[in-house]
């Protein structure tokens, strides 16, 4: 498994080059990158572990006593509403055995294990524990639950595992107004269906796909063919240190002119009139795709080395939805999803060619549309997070 | 995967804590030890590999020249008994290239190996080993099977693979007394079924459910109402490596109540059992015995890999087919009793895994109530030992 690199001497000759800070004169991530086991440890620690994660929806802990459960890989948590009014999220084990205290999401005035009755309230002290009454020394406060942290970023929560994160209000505040900015009804949004897509690729395949360098190859239906697509070729992005924009400007002469070319139901008077796409560092991409006030949240999961699952919530403001509601969502469901997906299940197959060392990333001066410096982004913190700023780690 | 022991930098306020040999003080075992590939390799080697595993039925091996094989996870066994009348085991492989020699179980003069036709008798010396004349030097008794030490223990067949290994009468002659006192006519009951059921969780975690402060919570049926069958009882006797825990039936509402009993049973009469048993043997096999007409079940656990198990259940009545009650048990223990605690067992080693979680309190209290974790105690601090020797 983790053989290639010693095996990559066998690589066609090609002048040296390797992953660089900058984009211009970067490589690709090397390929073992997406398949050893080794490296997928030192993600989880270094990158799942350390980042803010995203656990689910504020409107499911609104009232005191409300709360959520959810998976960081490996690890169970769940965040809930104190009767202070205060968010607080624990690992999710008792800590007596270990066994797992709550599933799925509800509402609890005590969080009581199922194994022995270990009782906590919501504010994760110990509040009883049948016989300690009779157990040398035993003390209820040694043995609250282990705090996280946790954020609320606009509709979303998310916790981080590592006790040293920077604020995600601080570092990702500014998204939430962008997305108030281009869905006008943004805060009407629901979540009116999750589509589940279980991916045979490594996590950083999904990512890297913020450019759209690809996109008249991959997806003709909407740029480039001769006219009768319905995008300008746009791909305007904007990068700050752990989120950025990526940009698709509608053609509104486009739109008029294909109508009954569309690959789904929308028209220029539509709330959201270009579509913008949003990266939150590791592993959150978000839509707005023109139409009526949308959302999709993407969650990128790892699996395994080689495996993940993509979530995509689909948050409208229409209850019931609306058939312009149920076609964009269809059309990203039926259409877009599996080109991507089989472009990065390919790659994942590829990547294990002997022959195959590394690429190019393929970054312009001018940033084109068609610039793959959004995937750089991405690649350079997964890279730092990794080997520090040491470049020549590989 | 080695990076668990230092991933847990994040441990919350039971950081404090730690196994202790005194179960009054002590830490549950930590939580990596169920999770951690190293620590189950070792627990192979120190513990499987060295201690009396179960591995067959006497009722198997009675006449001269049958035979069982069996599995002790990698390590292929063969069981026979010779034309003396004695009980041998073997490493099942032939001493030539390795291949397995016998398959199942049955009656052999002659062992004969499938790939070359090496043949061995049932005292594993090699026989015959086709062209032997021609090869030089070639000397047949350098060639026998590898011997294992093998005792049978109450209707039972035990190996260890442990040459060294202190005799398993020597260390628990008292259990297989206790089976032939306690249960009525033990050895005219008929093994009548057998349950496969993989689990997913580490072996130990299996052992660490020998306490009764689950009971009333995850068997609600069983203790703690005005109608239960069972007193608040887990009356435990600890021996060196072996345990025996009692739980008292509740005889009036047994009588009173009896349309709510889980199975159909009698606790007056002949031949019956008016408690419940159950036997622990370090380290992985259970016995329980259940009110009602005598009977008898084995629990066997072996790991499939450091985080999942299989247990397979014996069950033994006096009668085959068995009765109504008796299938009512059977059905009982392994689609409610059972799967209450597998529930719970499953949850565990998920929990185990959380960053904010390094292990917990073991709750012994000094009078050894029914609901006092010292039996947890006993198999933990057996394999803390054997991990680490005698220190804590």
């Amino acid at each position: 498994m983790v053989a290639k690199s010693a095996a990559s001497a066998a690589a066609p000759a090609r002048p040296r080059f390797g992953f660089h800070p900058d984009p211009e004169l970067s490589a690709t991530m090397p390929s073992t990158y997406y398949f050893d086991p080794a490296i997928f440890e030192r993600e989880k620690e270094t990158i799942f572990y350390k980042t803010w994660q995203f656990v689910g929806y504020a409107w499911d802990v609104r009232e005191p006593g409300s709360f959520i459960t959810a998976d960081i890989i490996d690890q169970k948590v769940f965040v809930i509403r104190g009767k202070d009014g205060r968010l607080r999220a624990f690992y999710n084990v008792c800590m007596h055995r270990g066994h797992t205290l709550l599933e799925g999401k509800g509402q609890k005035g005590v969080i009581t294990c199922p194994f022995h009755a270990w009782s906590y309230d919501a504010t994760g002290a110990l509040k009883a524990a049948g016989n300690a009454e009779n157990v040398a020394g035993f003390r209820h406060a040694d043995f609250s639950l282990t705090e996280v942290k946790v954020e609320e970023l606009g509709l979303l929560v998310f916790v981080n595992l590592s006790n040293d994160a920077r604020s995600l209000s601080e570092t990702c505040g500014g998204i939430v107004d962008e997305f108030k900015k281009i869905i006008p009804r943004y805060d009407r949004l629901y979540n009116a269906r999750r589509d589940p897509y279980p991916i045979k690729a490594n996590w950083k395949f999904v990512l890297d796909g913020m450019e759209c360098y690809h996109c008249p190859i991959i997806h003709p239906q909407i740029m480039g063919s001769g006219g009768d697509t319905y995008l300008v070729p746009a791909w305007d992005v904007v990068e700050r240190e752990f989120w950025s924009t990526h940009y698709t400007k509608a053609d509104p002469k486009a739109i008029a002119r294909n109508k009954d070319k569309l690959p789904y139901d929308f028209d220029l008077n539509d709330e959201v009139k270009d579509s913008a796409i949003w990266w939150i560092w590791p592993n959150m991409l978000f839509v707005a795709h023109r139409g009526p006030s949308n959302l999709k949240v993407f969650h990128i999961v790892p699996t395994g080395p080689e495996t993940c699952i993509q979530y995509i919530d689909n948050l409208i403001a229409d209850d019931p939805p609306s058939a312009k509601n149920l076609s964009n969502m269809n059309y990203y469901r039926d259409i877009l999803q599996p080109q991507d997906i089989t472009a990065m299940e390919q790659q994942q197959l590829g990547a294990h060619a002997r022959g195959y060392r590394q690429g190019r990333l393929m970054v312009d001066k001018e940033r084109s549309w068609r610039s793959e410096h959004g995937t750089h982004h991405f690649q350079r913190l997964v890279w730092e997070s990794l080997h520090g700023p040491n470049y020549d780690a590989a | 995967m080695a990076t668990i022991s230092k991933a847990k930098a994040n441990v919350g306020q039971s950081g404090r804590i730690r196994f202790d040999p005194d179960p009054e003080k002590s830490g549950t075992l930590p939580g990596h030890y169920f999770i951690d590939p190293a620590i189950y390799q070792r627990e192979i080697e120190e513990i499987f590999f060295k201690t009396w595993q179960f591995v067959g039925w006497s009722h198997d091996v009675k006449e001269p020249g049958s035979y069982f094989t069996a599995d002790l996870l990698d390590q292929k066994i063969l069981v026979t008994r010779g034309k003396d009348n004695k009980l041998r085991a073997f490493y099942n492989v032939c001493m030539h290239r390795g291949h397995i020699l016998a398959e199942g179980k049955g009656s052999k003069a002659v062992f004969t190996c499938p790939f070359h036709a090496w043949s061995y008798d049932a005292t594993g010396a090699l026989k015959a080993a086709g062209n032997a004349e021609n090869v030089e030097g070639f000397r047949l008794e350098d060639f026998s099977l590898a011997e294992i030490q093998v005792e049978e223990f109450g209707r039972m067949v035990f190996v260890n693979l442990d040459p060294k290994a202190r005799s398993l009468h020597d260390q628990a002659g008292g259990l297989e007394k206790e089976f032939q006192t306690i249960i009525p006519r033990f050895n005219d009951l008929k093994l009548v079924h057998v349950d496969v059921m993989p689990i997913k969780c580490n072996w130990k975690f299996v052992f660490d459910q020998m306490e009764c402060y689950h009971c009333p919570i995850i068997h609600p049926q069983i203790m703690g109402k005005d109608d239960s069958y069972l007193e608040f009882s887990f009356d435990i006797t600890a021996h060196e490596i072996w345990s025996q825990h009692f739980v008292a039936g509740n005889k009036d509402n047994i009588e009173k109540h009896k349309d709510k009993l889980p199975y159909e049973f009698k606790v007056k009469g002949e031949d019956v059992l008016a408690d419940a048993y159950i036997w622990w043997l370090w380290p992985n096999l259970l016995w329980v015995a259940h009110h009602g007409k005598t009977n008898w079940k084995l629990m066997h656990v072996l790991p499939t890999g450091p985080e999942t198990c299989v247990q397979t259940v014996y069950y033994f009545f006096m009668t085959d087919p068995p009765e109504k009650g008796e299938r009512e048990l059977m059905d009982y223990f392994t689609n409610v009793l059972q799967r209450q605690d597998i529930t719970t067992m499953e949850k565990q080693q998920i929990g185990v895994h959380a960053r904010g979680y390094r292990m917990g309190r073991l709750m012994v209290d000094k009078e050894r109530s029914w609901r006092s974790e010292h039996g947890t105690h006993h198999f933990d601090k057996l394999i803390w030992e054997v991990l680490n020797g005698p220190n804590y």
